[in-house]
């Protein structure tokens, strides 16, 4: 017989909740709250007027520092893949900034800019655009030479070649890109917003000052319904502009 | 009156000779075969004479227009693997040659629609790819072609990676449409019997560097018909060329 996937999936967030419950029970609020606490502690949260100000000002400051990454990154990432003295010009930088994490880099970046736009921005941007741009590179260095050669025995141009066989072979890896670069460019924000006490990862700094874990929970709550929230939506555009590639890879 | 001439062409990968010297004549609406093992440079002269590959000497002129190394113009081409683009529907694939030339849209679609009538696959213009089946496919990849209406047809293998019984059905329709809008043809192969009945006239190549080891002209009236596969003509020109084929690759 054939179960349901919703309802093993729902059967297993309830067996994880019921053991977080009897775990939180056991060991009090102050080191893990339950689930019960933290529900509670998120409707508070919500109601309380700081949280919405400062998702603002989180999510205002993280689409500037992302989209710029994007900006640079698609483009560069593609000039890596396809020629190769971009790729080795740049591909050390690349290579060295990826595996710096961003905590690292922001004492660093605070020096520098000081503790405003100027500053979350640049960390996010900084973060972000080094997985765009490995993930463009990849996508790049993979565009089929067969069809290249087809376009290239119509007598497609240089430009046609990159118009009709090289874009649209990118276009689902631009999709695959903003997702992972989203996932960054929040993770890189929260890190900074922890630094300077601003914002949403101020008020998980407090919270982590607090006597009960129930709040910082219940922030950390919220952080991952936005995180899995906007890649569902990204992943959805995806599948909308180009299902010649998703439903070829559900297949 | 359309021709091709082939002239003294050489071509060497690196220090390995793939073609010394090589030359051939197609006349109008003829259909021609290029017959040997794989991996012995047929396809490399094909893609020579598409213009996809550069030559170390010789010329390459239809028509009386030298179109060395320079792809396109009067030439179309149907890839081994059908080579579609997985990015346009059936349809746009068939028009991309037209769309390469700067052909407005309606016209380029109702051009390709036609086509895609002529090789049976009315009602599926706006399958994507991945879609059809790989019969399907290659009839896609045919009436991109066709689409172009070129003087020249060039076909690198296009039955090879098909089943028997889809292959079978593929030469049928090849033939028929052919019959329709009458062409050259260049048709590289390793397969005897659809050489045989195919073919106006066999080039038989030699194993690497190719070099033709015997024309043959096929003496079968058209239109052929499946049964002569059975005719003892058949069978004996079949066993002849065989013989020729294994003496030269063990010589």
């Amino acid at each position: 017989m054939r179960v349901p996937r919703l309802a093993v999936n729902a059967l297993g967030v309830g067996l994880a909740l019921a053991g977080w419950q009897i775990a939180g029970s056991g060991l009090g609020d102050a080191l893990v709250a339950t689930p019960v606490q933290v529900a509670a502690a998120l409707v508070d949260t919500i109601r309380d007027g700081s949280l919405w100000p400062a998702l603002w000002s989180m999510g205002w400051q993280m689409m500037v520092g992302y989209l710029a990454a994007m900006a640079v990154g698609v483009p560069l990432g593609v000039a890596m893949g396809r020629s190769d003295v971009v790729l080795s010009v740049v591909k050390p930088w690349a290579q060295m900034f990826i595996v710096v994490s961003a905590a690292a880099i922001v004492p660093l970046f605070i020096i520098l800019m000081g503790r405003g736009v100027l500053f979350c921005t640049s960390i996010v941007f900084v973060a972000t655009v080094w997985y765009v741009v490995a993930t463009m590179t990849e996508a790049a260095r993979g565009v089929s030479p067969k069809l290249l050669n087809v376009a290239r025995s119509f007598a497609a141009s240089d430009f046609q070649r990159f118009r009709y066989v090289i874009l649209p072979a990118l276009h689902p890896f631009v999709l695959i890109a903003a997702r992972i670069g989203l996932v960054h460019a929040l993770r890189a924000m929260i890190t900074a917003e922890m630094f300077i006490s601003a914002g949403f990862g101020g008020l998980l700094n407090n919270a982590g000052l607090d006597l009960s874990t129930a709040p910082l929970f219940g922030l950390i709550v919220i952080l991952m319904a936005l995180s899995v929230g906007a890649t569902s939506l990204l992943r959805w555009a995806a599948h909308r502009s180009a299902p010649w590639y998703a439903s070829r890879t559900n297949a | 009156m359309a021709r091709l001439s082939v002239s003294n062409v050489s071509k060497s990968f690196g220090d390995v000779p793939v073609l010394i010297d090589q030359s051939l004549e197609v006349a109008d609406g003829e259909f021609v075969a290029l017959l040997g093992p794989s991996g012995c440079g047929k396809s490399t002269l094909l893609q020579i004479i598409n213009g996809l590959t550069s030559v170390d000497s010789g010329r390459v002129v239809l028509d009386g227009q030298d179109v060395t190394g320079k792809s396109g113009s009067g030439r179309g081409m149907v890839f081994q693997g059908a080579d579609l683009f997985p990015w346009r529907s059936a349809i746009e694939n068939v028009a991309f040659g037209l769309e390469v030339m700067g052909v407005g849209k309606a016209e380029r679609l109702s051009r390709a629609r036609e086509y895609l009538h002529l090789v049976g696959l009315k009602g599926f213009e706006d399958a994507w790819p991945h879609q059809l089946s790989g019969g399907m496919q290659q009839r896609v990849g045919i009436a991109r072609a066709f689409c172009v209406r070129p003087k020249l047809l060039l076909m690198d293998e296009p039955f090879g990676a098909l089943d028997v019984q889809t292959r079978d059905i593929l030469q049928d329709e090849l033939v028929r449409i052919w019959e329709a809008e009458r062409k050259m043809v260049l048709f590289v192969t390793h397969g005897i019997e659809e050489a045989l009945y195919l073919a106006d006239r066999i080039l038989v190549f030699s194993k690497r560097p190719a070099r033709v080891l015997k024309e043959i002209v096929v003496p079968f009236d058209r239109p052929r018909r499946e049964t002569m596969k059975l005719a003892p003509e058949f069978l004996e020109l079949r066993r002849e060329i065989s013989e020729l084929l294994r003496h030269d690759i063990t010589a």
